[in-house]
């Protein structure tokens, strides 16, 4: 009886504070949340597996409210704050009332009573009706650093493995690259980048620690589609091919690294990166 | 509001003035390369000289806003 009394006080607290996503285990879920919602790359929105859409120019409103929630951390964002993020030029008042209009615009687009919470001024969205590809970026890539801190263990590398593929195929590209630049999805954005290339660099280094190059040399592929002129992901990329024997494609890499620095950055590779590609010359010519 | 990001991608640990990366202009898509720290100044000043925005507001003072990134 008590447990019993127990679990519902539980879900009754669940139902007026829902966990926010951030938090979570990147557990299966028992079930599948109504609501998925995409923003690494195209951004798309599905209910019950149809596309939600907006084909209006001007009603895309509702939708920015639903990006900067997401983007401001998407749990209890203040009115004020999305507000001013919004509608900058619109004085408080009416930024508040247009604000009460677009979150009415935007539940009965969904048709969801409880996708958006609204208490005390402060909006949240459900993570236990809504799907968000971001929120399971972050819980998948705290997951792999905890995995990370025990590379040392095979069950452990290979879960490690699995995980970091999951991030790869989550982050299609940068947070709500193909919107309109709006100054409250950059924070967001940059440190999802940052996040990303931070996990393929440590990773990387455990992968190649294990002799394990293919890994390594896909890991750092992506890191440089994301930042074509980190010079520390060239010089990891031309020592797995050199310790494969794949001296072509590590003369490649260096001679990439040299054009894109001198075209985005004017510079010339560093020391280290001439250092390893004098290494490559010499195995060249002694082969 | 204008945004701009800045990347740094190579420091001189033995003079702190060098240091190697892009401007980027957030609205426009634009990236500029700096090598140090008085090139980066001076890149923004003539981004606030060349504002359209400057010119037309006469109710706010507009400043850049910079998002630092490495």
């Amino acid at each position: 009886m008590g447990i019993n009394l127990e679990s519902r006080h539980i879900q009754r607290l669940h139902q007026r504070h829902p966990v926010s996503g951030w938090s979570r285990e990147p557990a299966e879920r028992h079930h599948e949340p109504p609501v998925r919602i995409h923003t690494l790359g195209r951004f798309a929105v599905q209910a019950h597996h149809q596309p939600v859409t907006l084909t209006q120019q001007r009603r895309h409103k509702p939708f920015e409210l639903l990006q900067a929630l997401i983007a401001l951390g998407g749990r209890e964002v203040h009115s004020e704050t999305l507000a001013a993020a919004l509608w900058p030029d619109t004085d408080g008042d009416k930024a508040q009332n247009t604000f009460d209009v677009t979150l009415h615009r935007l539940r009965r687009l969904f048709g969801m009573k409880e996708l958006f919470l609204l208490n005390d001024r402060r909006l949240t969205l459900n993570s236990q009706m809504a799907w968000v590809d971001v929120w399971a970026f972050e819980r998948t890539i705290n997951h792999c650093e905890r995995l990370l801190a025990r590379s040392t263990d095979p069950a452990v590398l290979r879960q490690l493995s699995r995980y970091s593929e999951r991030l790869l195929t989550l982050y299609q590209s940068a947070f709500l690259e193909r919107e309109a630049v709006r100054p409250w999805m950059l924070s967001l954005r940059e440190r999802l980048r940052s996040k990303l290339l931070r996990h393929i660099l440590d990773a990387g280094k455990v992968w190649q620690h294990h002799n394990e190059w293919a890994q390594a040399i896909r890991l750092y592929q992506k890191g440089l589609e994301i930042e074509p002129v980190g010079e520390t992901l060239y010089q990891r990329l031309i020592v797995c091919y050199r310790d494969t024997g794949n001296l072509a494609e590590a003369l490649n890499t260096f001679h990439q690294c040299r054009r894109q620095l001198a075209a985005q950055l004017q510079i010339q590779p560093s020391l280290r990166t001439f250092t390893l590609y004098q290494s490559l010359r010499t195995r060249t010519t002694a082969s | 509001m204008e945004n701009y990001i800045v990347r740094i991608y190579r420091r001189d640990r033995t003079d702190p003035q060098r240091v190697n990366g892009v401007l980027e202009s957030v609205e426009r898509e634009t990236q500029q390369a700096f090598a140090d720290l008085d090139t980066l100044s001076a890149l923004l000043e003539s981004k606030l000289e060349t504002s359209p925005t400057e010119s037309t507001c006469s109710t706010h003072h507009r400043r850049p806003t910079l998002a630092l990134a490495k």
